[in-house]
């Protein structure tokens, strides 16, 4: 599948990358405001502004306890937390679509979600606290990736096809044990709580559970971030890779294990979270072209923003909240559609 | 330039983040609803308090002034210490399995909102007794957004077991509003969580639930005793179907509350003697266990009585051919399960179980009838006409008719 | 730079060899056209020469020092690798596309700087395709597509330049384009090796030859004196003459249409 790549004059090319990228920090702040500032719970914006600044400025209190509260202890920690998995996906899918020449790919590919949410699934069985379901489904994302990872190296064959074959294979497996798991769950409790689980939500996810979890996010996003050039050499192919002196099993090694790490993180605090990490790099990918210099930082700003007007959406929506897999892959889908309709209209 | 931006990204991140830990402990404090006067309409106090001591006990920390406008501190189910203070008028439950109690012991009225509530959800015994249920305000599901929850501005939230692990409870207090994890699945767990729900209330329902603990350990007691001298042959192997569906091979596990009011009655539970951990059986295992007696539960109970008489197979066992099949009542919730209601299950289980030994201690039909309108006019203070309590033993809806009938 | 291959040879996992003792050595200036059957390891020995395969035994050694202690990023500094056209899923500008020739130089966690630029335009310069910088790589015709990629070899400022199959998937007049074009890398001190199907193209470049036959020996030696028309009857297996042709100044290998 061939990708049209930006304009082809240099110098505008630029220039609407700059704009993309400056307008894309702006739609961030902007949807984090919002993000801040709406909700069931009815607190006006400027109150709701005021609130969010009193914490860095001295600004006197003229609201109620329970509003600093709504704000700042319900909606603070998720919307930090949207934005943040929402780059860290986006991030983490445009690196895997570079290594595996694959613009369909997401960051799944290697089993990490499925590995996490059986992690969890056995710590839900287990009646295990909040902390230990995060550990184990941390755990379980890791483990679910080494072993994709040691096969090939059984097989002797370290081609980025058969890692991506193995992917699928243990994706499948670990697909097999949640459904035995959910078998022999408790319907009346265990089941649901399983199930809630893995529909992803930020609801829950508070400042003490969040910050364990931040360097592991946030320290592989920086050594991709650093080491993006190195993910367009890569995407030319193996061979090519390695004529370029590129040290491909270490350095797609770290690739994979940074993403990884970020994978495991976002969900284990969020649950299984898709198409993200699909949809966003594309976009991006059709507005300032594939080379990974710009398209992941601008990956990253989009990834945020969109995640975060997403979660507006789940919970202001109804009384109860919109799980938050459920919408991104409900709105994900006809998005993913339009996208390949405009590819396909662009290329006559 | 990219380097700067990201390093500013991070950087602000981080700033927010350090910002956010700055803010102030969330503290447990009082809604600012919460400001009526604490009138001293408090009822006397409660000769049972001391008597919860008969069963397991959770950990109350200030028995002082219960629920009628002083403040309880109790320790839920999930270990976590809530303080309720003042009087609890509002309720939102969002675990189904303990809204049945609250219609029972005529507390509908504090209920403001429950999880799921949409037509058909309330059965008819419910409308009967409280007809005012099918208005209650819906949540929308087991989990609703904690800032839905605010704006409803409750004395108390009940929250799902499922969401135990979820802190959702705590993000709940944290909003100054009450929040409790309570389950049960057997007479013990109930015990427990009916002791920690009468602390909360105080008052009149204190006083039932204190009462319904004291009379299920009575009860529990007594028919050990009565049945402690059968032997094992003298005991039936009771097969127990769900009836929720209309399917003769779904039960309940071994462990489960069925097997408690069986074997204290003298018989030997189905689920048991399989080792069954789920709550699908095979056709093949019952036909080759053989049960003495099946007793059969829920809305379909009707109809499946009628399928084992019917059909090839089941009609051959013992049980069908002994005349041994016995449906089991219903009220706002199935006896069997769980539920205030499950206290007349004790003695209903021995009818049917052990119906000698029951005569010699005074329980028939006619006695059970009796029990079903002293039990509703204690706890719901409405009288049952000896049609209705009839009704409800057949497994009937108040007016005669079964929820699901026979074709 | 000398590079010098000793005793060279190649097996899959258990099987026969593909090729075995080869020996040759090619100085900075010098074409080595690689000419064999289908199958006969052309490109898997020219994989090991541009250090992707390993050698099962043997040594290749780049101005004395054997390329298997060489640092990868010292051998991309001096060996430059030119794949068979392929289908890249990115579309990359040409410009930056070329540029990644700079890798070798480039850390983990750097980027392009202005100087890489400006040597990848350098080489898109020197090869007259200044005009295709900042077309997608994808939307150009195949012979540019060779030609862009010979570029990013350029850009890795190597001594030795490897060729697989240069002129495959080429039209006639790119095919000559290309061969006028290495003859030329050669003049300017590059050393070539390519691989090839067409003893034709082998005449026209003159220069070292290897021949590969099916047991996987390769016979090197001048182009002039190596290819003779019974060994290139025999190793193609159709008639064919070698024939002066007046005028064009050259040798030229003709086949048959019978025998």
């Amino acid at each position: 599948m061939i990708l049209k790549d930006s304009p082809k004059n240099g110098r505008a090319a630029d220039m609407k990358y700059h704009m993309i990228l400056w307008g894309g920090a702006a739609a961030l702040a902007f949807a984090f405001l919002l993000s801040l500032t709406m909700g069931r719970y009815a607190v006006p914006f400027s109150e709701a502004f005021q609130i969010v600044f009193s914490n860095v400025f001295p600004v006197t209190k003229t609201w109620s306890d329970i509003s600093e509260s709504v704000v700042m202890d319900l909606r603070f920690p998720r919307t930090v937390t949207a934005a943040l998995v929402g780059a860290a996906l986006a991030l983490s899918g445009g690196t895997y679509q570079s290594i595996f020449k694959n613009p369909m790919c997401s960051p799944d590919l290697l089993g990490v979600s499925a590995g996490a949410c059986v992690g969890a699934a056995i710590a839900i069985l287990a009646n295990g606290s909040s902390a230990l379901i995060q550990g184990c489904a941390f755990v379980g994302g890791i483990t679910a990736v080494v072993l994709t990872v040691s096969i090939p190296k059984l097989l002797r064959n370290d081609s980025t096809t058969i890692l991506i074959l193995t992917g699928v294979v243990v994706g499948g497996l670990m697909n097999s044990v949640m459904s035995m798991l959910k078998y022999v769950a408790d319907t009346d409790t265990k089941l649901a709580e399983i199930t809630y689980w893995t529909m992803g939500s930020f609801a829950t996810v508070t400042i003490p559970e969040l910050l364990p979890v931040l360097p592991s996010i946030l320290i592989p996003m920086g050594v991709i971030l650093l080491m993006r050039y190195r993910l367009n050499v890569l995407s030319l192919g193996d061979n090519e890779a390695r004529s370029l002196g590129v040290n491909l099993q270490r350095t797609r090694g770290i690739f994979i294990f940074c993403s990884t790490l970020i994978s495991a993180s976002c969900v284990c605090l969020a649950g299984t979270i898709g198409w993200v990490g699909l949809i966003i790099p594309h976009t991006s990918r059709m507005l300032v072209g594939s080379d990974n210099q710009r398209m992941l930082p601008v990956s990253m700003l989009f990834g945020a923003a969109f995640m975060l007007v997403i979660d507006i959406f789940c919970r202001t929506v109804s009384a109860s909240e919109l799980r938050i897999g459920i919408l991104t892959g409900l709105l994900g889908t006809p998005f993913f559609i339009f996208i390949l309709y405009e590819q396909n209209r662009r290329l006559r | 330039m990219k380097k700067k931006l990201i390093a500013l990204l991070l950087a602000g991140a981080m700033v927010l983040n350090l910002a956010a830990c700055g803010t102030k402990e969330p503290e447990k404090t009082e809604t600012p609803a919460e400001t009526q006067a604490q009138s001293g309409t408090a009822e006397t106090a409660e000769p049972e308090t001391t008597a919860t001591a008969t069963t397991t006990a959770p950990a109350a920390e200030t028995p002082a002034d219960t629920g009628e406008g002083g403040t309880v501190t109790v320790t839920d189910m999930s270990g976590d210490e809530v303080t309720v203070e003042g009087k609890v008028e509002k309720v939102i439950n969002l675990w189904p399995s303990v809204t049945s109690s609250f219609f029972v012991m005529g507390a509908g009225d504090l209920l403001v909102g429950v999880g799921v509530n949409s037509p058909g959800i309330m059965n008819r015994w419910t409308q009967f007794f409280y007809p005012e249920c099918v208005n209650i305000m819906s949540m929308g599901g087991t989990e609703p957004s904690v800032e839905e929850l605010v704006t409803q501005n409750p004395d108390l939230v009940i929250t799902h077991p499922s969401s135990a692990s979820s802190g959702l409870a705590q993000q709940i207090r944290d909003t100054g509003i009450p929040a409790v994890n309570i389950n049960y699945n057997d007479y013990e767990t109930m015990a427990e969580a009916y002791t920690i729900l009468g602390q909360i209330l105080g008052g009149e329902y204190q006083e039932k639930l204190n009462q319904w603990c004291t009379d299920v350990q009575g009860k529990l007691e007594e028919h050990r005793s009565l049945t402690a001298g059968l032997s094992d042959d003298e005991k039936p192997v009771v097969y127990y179907i769900a009836g929720q569906s209309e399917e003769l091979l779904t039960t309940m596990g071994a462990g489960s509350i069925m097997q408690t009011w069986i074997e204290v009655n003298g018989g030997i539970f189905a689920s048991d003697v399989l080792n069954l951990e789920g709550q699908e059986v095979t056709a093949e295992e019952i036909f080759s266990l053989n049960p003495d007696v099946i007793i059969v539960g829920g809305v379909y109970q009707h109809v499946l009585i009628d399928q084992l008489k019917n059909t090839d197979g089941w009609k051959e066992l013992n049980a069908v051919k002994n005349n041994r099949v016995y449906n089991n009542p219903y009220g706002c919730f199935n006896w069997e399960r769980f539920g205030l209601e499950s206290l007349m299950q004790i003695d209903y289980a021995l009818l049917c179980i052990q119906p000698e030994i029951a005569a010699e201690n005074g329980i028939t039909r006619e006695s059970m009838v009796q029990e079903v309108q002293d039990f509703y006019q204690y706890y719901n203070g409405t009288e049952l006409t000896d049609e209705e309590a009839g009704y409800m033993l057949d497994g009937m809806q108040p007016d005669g008719t079964a929820e699901v009938p026979v074709q | 730079m000398i590079l010098e291959v000793e005793n060279l040879a190649y097996r899959y996992h258990n099987g026969p060899a593909i090729f075995q003792d080869i020996n040759f050595r090619l100085e900075q200036g010098e074409i080595l056209s690689i000419l064999g059957t289908n199958g006969a390891g052309k490109s898997t020995l020219l994989n090991c020469l541009g250090n992707l395969y390993t050698p099962c035994t043997g040594e290749i050694r780049l101005d004395g020092t054997s390329m298997r202690r060489l640092p990868l990023t010292q051998v991309s500094r001096l060996v430059g690798y030119v794949p068979q056209i392929h289908y890249p899923v990115y579309a990359y500008s040409v410009r930056n596309f070329v540029v990644m020739g700079r890798t070798p130089y480039i850390g983990a966690f750097s980027r392009p700087k202005k100087e890489d630029y400006e040597k990848a335009d350098q080489a898109l310069e020197k090869l007259h395709i200044s005009h295709l910088a900042e077309k997608a790589y994808t939307e150009i015709s195949g012979g540019e597509r060779q030609q862009v990629t010979i570029a990013r070899a350029l850009a890795q400022e190597p001594k030795v330049i490897l060729l697989d199959e240069p002129t495959a998937h080429l039209d006639y007049g790119n095919q000559i384009r290309t061969v006028r074009l290495i003859r030329e890398l050669a003049d300017e001190g590059y050393g070539v090796i390519m691989t090839t199907h067409n003893p034709d193209h082998v005449l026209m470049l003159g220069g070292k030859v290897g021949v590969l036959d099916r047991e996987g020996r390769m016979e090197f030696g001048d182009a002039g004196v190596i290819l003779t028309e019974e060994k290139l009857s025999r190793l193609y297996q159709v008639r064919l003459r070698l024939v002066q042709v007046e005028g064009l100044d050259r040798e030229a290998c003709v086949a048959s249409m019978s025998g």
